[in-house]
């Protein structure tokens, strides 16, 4: 752990909001991404964001530093995906494709209306396909594949051994190709 | 390598974990099987497509502020709870503190000595004996032996129905022989003296039925078996008033005032105890002594063969008499004194309030003041308690925070360790 980090969090745990502000403004983007694919929504990613943050905040003064900041926190951010995800199982159901929304930004050079119109759709399937897989493995292929998470650090996030992530990583890569199987033509062309 | 290898092998290669070796006979078997090299370039189009889902993504500026701002309220509803917490501990250490004292109170904890504790040991606590000079120093009791105190209790169920059973210990006492002759044998010196005490109880109670209240009162004096002394009613207009006195049984007077609250809404009350003692065995002694000089002037009487000294004899005699009826008197009235308690009762119409105001004037200003300097009084003795309460539970409450911070320090060793292997 770097010792500005170290610093900010001290500083945090005290209750100092500036310190708390600059040190989770560097883990905002990852924790958002987390929750956008492991719920499928901007609304619910922003609810998620929000009492991740809440936790985080609250939490902080109990850190020991056991482990990396970014893995604390990822587990934090994990965990309030899950309950949110199970709160959400509790609510009316409401259409997947309604929900699914990607955040997506394209980059200027790539914008042209066939690539936009390309990478729309394929990201609506990977988000249909993500969200199709169980939780368990969802989680571990978010942080394996999408957010690039080492096999040991996403054991630690998810509080398992690495053997069961490995598991969960390979069926959840098996089960999302069988879903897009049928629309492996979106993903032939390299780059997004 | 077969197609079943081939693919349990996929996912180490898409992650970069397979050796050299592997590798080349990995890609060697995809180019053979048309299959398998299906599936790897799906697969890997997969990996590549989930590595950049992120690119480009942005946070909306409306959730960085969102969370921004949820944490600052919830930094101030820290803050707050930070107080809030500071002032439940303390609300609750006056509630715990207040609570013991209401327990202590009611269980005479806090009665070092006072009068409260007197009166339960009104007829049982032993007290020191009175000094040699309590007898010497009073030339009736100079020979008189001292009155066997402890053998009161005992003696208590003598039959003299008008004399109280320690007027019969005294009444009962065998004459000693020679008046001057000996020297008194049993002055107490390490006897215990019991201590006597005329307790007499002040209620003020208001009640909304006031008749109903007052025949209730009136019903509890004879059940008791107690005697109405007066009862007076005052009507000032505004609400009439019962001045009421009865005389109730000592053994019985607790129990009396428990019941009288029931009857009506107590707004004062008072105990006053009144020591006896000195007065009662000095009263006691003298008759005593009184009894040895009747016996004395009766044996001369009947020696007596001048008539003149016969008839000085008698004019003594009568003198002593007159002497022995009056003490036997006085003791008659400590008896009262000691086996009935007064219970002065003062009843109001409504409600006490109520009653103050519309007497009016400087009687009503003058009883809420006098309430108000009561309630000061109690509130004062009260937080008095407290303190006493406090300095009773410190110790135990210091052991209990030590342990307690004992416990915790292990608690927190154990975890440490524990995480530490």
């Amino acid at each position: 752990m770097q010792a500005d980090e170290r610093n900010l969090i001290d500083r945090a745990a005290k209750g100092d909001g500036q310190a708390f502000s600059e040190l989770l403004s560097a883990q905002e983007s990852r924790m958002y991404a987390v929750a956008l694919r492991m719920c499928g929504n901007h609304e619910d990613a922003q609810d998620c964001l929000q009492e991740a943050m809440l936790r985080v905040y609250r939490a902080i003064s109990g850190f020991k530093g056991q482990s990396s900041f970014s893995t604390w926190v990822y587990r934090i951010t994990m965990n309030t995906c899950l309950d949110e995800l199970r709160r959400n199982k509790r609510r009316k159901a409401t259409s997947l494709d309604e929900k699914l929304e990607t955040g997506w930004s394209p980059s200027d050079d790539l914008d042209t209306p066939e690539h936009h119109a390309l990478s729309a759709e394929r990201r609506r399937a990977l988000d249909r396909a993500i969200h199709a897989l169980p939780e368990d493995m969802r989680s571990a292929i978010v942080l394996r594949d999408i957010q690039g998470c080492a096999y040991d650090e996403i054991a630690d996030i998810l509080g398992t051994n690495v053997g069961t992530i490995k598991s969960r990583i390979s069926r959840g890569r098996a089960r999302l190709r069988e879903i897009l199987s049928g629309q492996m033509e979106l993903f032939d062309r390299a780059g997004v | 390598m077969n197609c079943r290898e081939f693919m349990d092998q996929l996912d180490a290669y898409l992650d970069g974990e397979m050796a050299p070796p592997g590798q080349c006979e990995f890609l060697r078997h995809a180019q053979d099987c048309s299959g398998c090299s299906c599936e790897l370039k799906n697969a890997e189009a997969l990996s590549g497509a989930l590595k950049h889902m992120n690119d480009g993504l942005r946070v909306p500026l409306g959730a960085q502020a969102a969370w921004r701002a949820a944490v600052r309220r919830e930094s101030g509803r820290r803050k707050g709870r930070v107080v809030y917490r500071a002032l439940s501990t303390v609300a609750a250490a006056f509630v715990l503190l207040a609570g013991t004292t209401v327990m202590f109170r009611s269980t005479g904890v806090l009665d070092f000595g006072s009068d409260s504790a007197a009166i339960e040991d009104v007829h049982r606590s032993p007290v020191a004996a009175p000094p040699a000079e309590f007898y010497t120093s009073q030339p009736e009791l100079a020979a008189v032996p001292a009155p066997r105190y402890a053998s009161i209790e005992a003696d208590g169920t003598a039959d003299d129905a008008e004399m109280s059973p320690k007027m019969a210990t005294f009444a009962a006492a065998e004459p000693a022989e020679p008046l001057i002759a000996e020297e008194p044998e049993s002055i107490p010196t390490d006897q215990a003296w019991e201590r006597l005490l005329a307790v007499s109880a002040v209620r003020e109670m208001y009640s909304e039925t006031f008749d109903l209240t007052r025949e209730a009162i009136a019903g509890l004096v004879d059940e008791y078996g107690g005697t109405m002394l007066a009862d007076a009613v005052l009507d000032e207009g505004g609400g009439r008033r019962a001045t009421i006195a009865a005389d109730v049984p000592s053994e019985e007077l607790d129990a009396f005032l428990e019941a009288l609250d029931f009857v009506g809404n107590v707004t004062y009350e008072a105990l006053n105890r009144t020591d006896v003692s000195t007065k009662y065995y000095d009263a006691g002694g003298r008759l005593e002594t009184m009894r040895l000089e009747q016996d004395r002037l009766n044996a001369l009487i009947a020696e007596a063969d001048d008539a003149a000294e016969l008839e000085a004899l008698e004019a003594q005699l009568e003198g002593v008499y007159a002497k022995i009826d009056e003490l036997e008197s006085t003791l008659r009235g400590f008896s009262t004194q000691l086996d009935h308690s007064r219970v002065d009762i003062v009843l109001n119409e409504g409600a006490p309030l109520a009653a103050t105001v519309i007497a009016g004037g400087e009687k009503g200003e003058g009883g809420a003041r006098q309430g108000f300097a009561r309630s000061l009084d109690s509130l004062g003795k009260f937080f008095a308690d407290m303190g006493v309460s406090l300095a009773v539970i410190a110790p135990y409450a210091g052991v209990g925070i030590a342990l307690i911070g004992v416990i915790w320090v292990g608690v927190v060793l154990v975890g440490k360790r524990r995480r530490h292997e």
